[in-house]
């Protein structure tokens, strides 16, 4: 089916191409999103990849590779986006925490420690993180999809999990950050 | 947090939040650009544009060609191997003023019973009265004077005390100007944008003998914005429904600063407008929105807080609005 709607779309059929990118085109916001960590970043990024995937389409050679592909496009398409500045901004993500408790705050921290901490990291890196454990790839994987090499793909893994690590860390020691020594 | 397990739980269940759905909106934008654009049907390379664009003719030609070519390709190696101003790192920001630190100091002295004592001030050195100090495990609190003195005794000088510094202020609805002012450090919880004011400080004394902690505070700058749903509308209005009474009502905005933990509550208004009140530095902007037992958490932005005031911060809820409202 794909495959007859690849063919279709490499021929200039744009309603072959709706289709696909029906298919594809959450994912690739879920993943763009989860690397970006904003919701208009990630749907320009999703656009630019829609569009680049359009234009090249005639050059992809193994139909088998079309999600890979466009998963290249899309990470290539978040790096541009997190280079651009628009910091005021906020989107509202929904967590839940039922029923309130300390325990609960304690896991928003969480949250809060790893948002500062991910986007405090470069986006090459942000994305190896969201393949791994978000998609659920492996290394390997990884590589083959983002066309890198498996030494790159484990050390920007490596670095985002070391700083990632440090963040929460940092945030289950005691209030003693704010506090000032005195004697 | 246990090991790599306990990472690799967190860090999934926090990837697993956030949309899964791409908007009608952003498909249809890309389709009408792909309408407009032509597919790519012979591959495209750098050279053979370039071997288009410039064609040497002849052997004189080509040879300028090389040497024009060689020229560009060394000059833009020495440009980037040569050092330049601002790209030594992370130094000191003009945009992120210091915070002058409070004067805490010490005087031990040989006591079977130790006295902390302190003065509050604003940053015009203007006293601030009726501000209370407590010490967590002692029973006694503290009160400023009307030169903003106070003093807690009788502690234990093989006690650490973490001091907690509150004082609230009531500049009464409907004002306009600053509320107030706040310490220099963290720790902070202030209400109701207009009505009350209160200030929250924790400073920690270690063993010893007699100490004296003494606080300035900092003035505040406006920080306001709007709270406005997916599609750019104020949030909340009446004509949304009820189940958008728990934003308006139980909406707040918290701040947390870059150079510890603080926070500043505020309510977005019924057309979705808010106004933090904050002192000068980095500070992150982000949105906790209660509904009886779940939350919505909103992180971002960031922003660096100076002597003018800050406008035009968005938050935007995505998707939540669409899920059953609160009671």
């Amino acid at each position: 089916m794909v495959s007859t709607l690849l063919e279709r779309a490499r021929a200039g059929d744009e309603d072959a191409f709706a289709s696909l990118t029906q298919k594809s085109g959450d994912r690739l916001l879920a993943i763009a999103y989860r690397i970006l960590r904003d919701v208009g970043l990630a749907e320009d990024a999703v656009q630019q990849t829609l569009v680049l995937a359009w234009r090249a389409l005639p050059r992809l050679r193994d139909d088998d590779r079309f999600d890979a592909w466009l998963h290249r496009l899309l990470v290539n398409a978040c790096y541009r986006e997190a280079r651009r500045d628009r910091p005021r901004v906020a989107n509202v993500r929904v967590l839940s925490f039922d029923p309130p408790g300390s325990d609960d705050l304690a896991s928003v921290a969480d949250r809060d420690q790893l948002e500062r901490g991910f986007r405090r990291l470069p986006a090459e890196q942000r994305a190896v993180f969201v393949f791994h454990h978000y998609l659920g790839l492996t290394l390997p994987e990884i590589a083959d999809q983002l066309d890198l090499p498996i030494g790159t793909v484990k050390s920007r893994l490596h670095y985002a999990t070391s700083a990632l690590r440090a963040a929460l860390e940092a945030d289950l020691r005691p209030v003693e950050a704010p506090r000032e020594q005195l004697a | 947090m246990n090991g790599s397990r306990d990472f690799d739980r967190i860090a999934s269940t926090w990837l697993a939040e956030g949309p899964e759905v791409l908007a009608d909106r952003v498909l249809d934008g890309a389709l009408r650009e792909i309408h407009r654009t032509r597919q790519r049907r012979r591959p495209w390379t750098p050279w053979r544009t370039f071997a288009m664009a410039f064609q040497p003719t002849s052997a004189l030609a080509r040879v300028a060609a090389a040497i024009v070519i060689g020229a560009v390709a060394l000059g833009g190696a020495g440009y980037l191997l040569t050092p330049r101003a601002g790209t030594g790192g992370p130094g000191p920001s003009a945009s992120q003023p210091s915070i002058p630190p409070a004067t805490p100091t010490t005087a031990p002295t040989a006591h079977p019973t130790r006295t902390i004592s302190g003065r509050v001030v604003d940053s015009a050195g203007t006293p601030v009265v009726g501000a209370t100090v407590s010490a967590p495990g002692h029973p006694d609190t503290a009160t400023t004077d009307a030169d903003g003195r106070w003093t807690m005794a009788g502690l234990d000088p093989a006690g650490t005390y973490c001091l907690e510094l509150a004082a609230i202020v009531d500049h009464g609805a409907g004002s306009s100007g600053p509320v107030s002012e706040i310490p220099t450090t963290l720790n902070l919880y202030f209400g109701r944008t207009g009505a009350t004011l209160s200030i929250d400080r924790q400073l920690c004394v270690g063993p010893g003998g007699d100490a004296v902690a003494n606080v300035s505070l900092l003035p505040l700058t406006p920080v306001s914005g709007t709270v406005v749903t997916a599609s750019g509308q104020p949030l909340p209005v009446g004509s949304a429904g009820e189940r958008l009474t728990g934003f308006r009502v139980n909406g707040i905005a918290q701040v947390a600063g870059a150079d510890g933990w603080g926070q500043a509550v505020t309510q977005a208004g019924p057309s979705g407008r808010f106004t933090l009140w904050l002192p000068a530095g980095p500070w992150r902007l982000w949105t906790l929105a209660l509904q009886g037992t779940t939350g919505s958490l909103g992180t971002g932005p960031d922003i660096v807080v100076g002597s003018k005031p800050i406008t035009g911060i968005v938050f935007r809820f995505d998707g939540y609005l669409a899920s059953p409202g609160p009671s």
